[in-house]
């Protein structure tokens, strides 16, 4: 199991598990994390998932395929779709910050 | 409301007391407004899974899913549920074709998806933004000073269609034609005009492909024409799958979104007045009328057995997925016949899952620009008082006119 942080708009934090293997998006929606829509499940095409991957944890982050990039209109890079990040266990503890919508 | 229905025969495995009259079956209409009363009495009065004897297209029976929570797990769920013969407008005219992407099952539509999702993302769709912007403008001109107009015909209508036609390249002067082709489609319950219909858009797109194969162009059916999926081409049923997709996906839906979303601002003044004032409010209240106004259905077959809310779905049954029940089930929302600008909610308005409408970048944008324009354009406005509204019912929920006048 690994350990993914959700920092909301308003800085309330919500820790949760996830299996390794699955996706930052997985854990939001499993967990009920609000702000995390997660539309179309996870295949790259609605971008209601978006996060902000905290500054400290980003170099650890695969880089985004172009399809990803390309449904990203955000010009800050951190700006990931957290149906892309799968959790390994480099990456048990991280944290990313979910926007105040993610319909504009 | 709790009417049961008169039929003469239901399977042994439907409970008689499941049985119900549907109001949204197509071909009703209504002159009252869907979304005040009918969408949430059947929440207050229907039990979550209930039988309707004639809301599958060609008035055969199907379930109806209410809530929220049991829809999204159908959309998730490929293995009880298939999405083959969801529109069965291929069967009625004796061809084989099937939607595409729609109407394909994993994994041939994920293969469909990876082809076609990279031309709809947000950067692909850059190059269109002036475009879209451009005839936003040009029919806000045509139309600003005169006081008043049926905001259907001369912008909720004109305006995506034109984009989809460009995309396709269609000629514009044939929009009237379409459209009428369009309504026969997903608004008529007379199965004669719904095969003429079919028959007039399969006949169009076989003479544009073979146009469009001697010369090619930079539109979405040449490109269809040209894709591969691995080292094959499309077959000729592929591609008109594809093209009848857009045509019934991309005529219609974003029409019934500005009809419902500039109705409800002419009804209600103070919501029209916050937009005006603050026009960085316009995407989350796009959001919220999108959910309020969820206007579409469709259609899945039990492929597998499967329990839900308390019966039993055998293999061949057919399910509707009404997205406009969905987005306001008041188990999901909080008073969800309240429309909140700042509720900024998960709806079903789009779908949920791999089949997630592949317009929806696109729709979201068309609805933005217009309500920013519109919004600037013209003066507030309201319901011409005089005016009666007719409403389809059915596949789309979709207002026959939008009476409004200004100044």
């Amino acid at each position: 199991m690994a350990n993914v942080t959700f920092v909301q708009p308003d800085g309330r934090a919500q820790s949760v598990e996830i299996e390794e293997g699955f996706s930052v998006m997985q854990a939001a929606n499993n967990n009920d994390i609000p702000g995390i829509a997660g539309e179309c499940g996870g295949c790259v095409s609605c971008a209601t998932c978006k996060v902000e991957v905290d500054a400290a944890w980003i170099a650890r982050i695969p880089a985004s395929t172009e399809l990803e990039t390309s449904l990203i209109e955000d010009e800050d890079a951190n700006v990931r779709l957290s149906c892309q990040i799968m959790m390994t266990p480099e990456l048990d503890g991280l944290v990313v910050h979910v926007p105040a919508s993610q319909y504009r | 409301m709790n009417i049961h229905a008169p039929v003469t025969q239901i399977p042994s495995h439907v409970p008689p007391d499941l049985v119900r009259t549907f109001p949204l079956t197509l071909g009703s209409l209504t002159s009252s407004d869907p979304y005040k009363r009918m969408i949430h009495d059947i929440h207050r009065c229907y039990p979550p899974v209930f039988w309707v004897p004639d809301v599958y297209p060609g008035g055969t029976p199907a379930w109806v899913v209410r809530r929220f929570s049991d829809l999204r797990a159908i959309y998730a769920d490929d293995v009880h549920f298939s999405v083959k013969g969801f529109a069965p407008f291929a069967m009625f005219i004796g061809d084989s074709w099937d939607l595409v992407p729609a109407g394909a099952d994993a994994p041939t539509h994920d293969q469909y998806r990876a082809l076609l999702n990279p031309l709809f993302t947000p950067v692909a769709l850059k190059k269109l933004e002036t475009k879209v912007a451009e005839v936003a403008q040009h029919l806000i001109d045509g139309f600003k000073n005169k006081g008043a107009a049926d905001f259907r015909e001369v912008f909720a209508v004109p305006f995506p269609v034109s984009i989809v036609l460009d995309l396709l390249d269609l000629p514009q002067e044939r929009m009237a034609e379409f459209m009428l082709w369009e309504h026969m489609l997903l608004h008529d319950m007379n199965i004669e005009n719904i095969k003429q219909a079919t028959r007039n858009v399969v006949g169009l797109f076989r003479e544009v492909m073979k146009e469009r194969r001697a010369n090619p162009g930079d539109d979405l059916v040449s490109f269809a024409l040209n894709a591969k999926i691995g080292d094959r081409g499309l077959t000729d049923d592929e591609v008109i799958g594809f093209c009848f997709n857009l045509f019934i996906g991309g005529l219609d839906t974003v029409t019934t979104n500005l009809c419902w979303q500039y109705r409800y601002l002419a009804e209600h003044p103070e919501q029209q007045a916050k937009l005006r004032a603050n026009p960085a409010l316009i995407p989350d209240a796009i959001q919220e009328m999108l959910r309020y106004y969820s206007p579409a259905s469709t259609f899945r077959t039990v492929i597998k057995e499967i329990e839900m809310g308390g019966v039993t779905f055998k293999v061949g049954d057919k399910v509707m997925v009404c997205t406009t029940l969905g987005s306001n089930d008041p188990e999901q929302f909080e008073n969800p016949e309240e429309v909140r600008f700042d509720r900024r909610a998960t709806s079903l308005a789009f779908g949920s899952g791999i089949h997630h409408c592949l317009g929806h970048h696109l729709a979201r944008r068309e609805l933005t620009v217009a309500m920013q324009k519109l919004l600037a354009e013209l003066p507030p406005f309201r319901l011409d008082p005089q005016a009666e509204i007719l409403t389809d019912l059915g596949g789309v929920i979709q207002p026959r006119s939008v009476p409004l006048i200004w100044g």
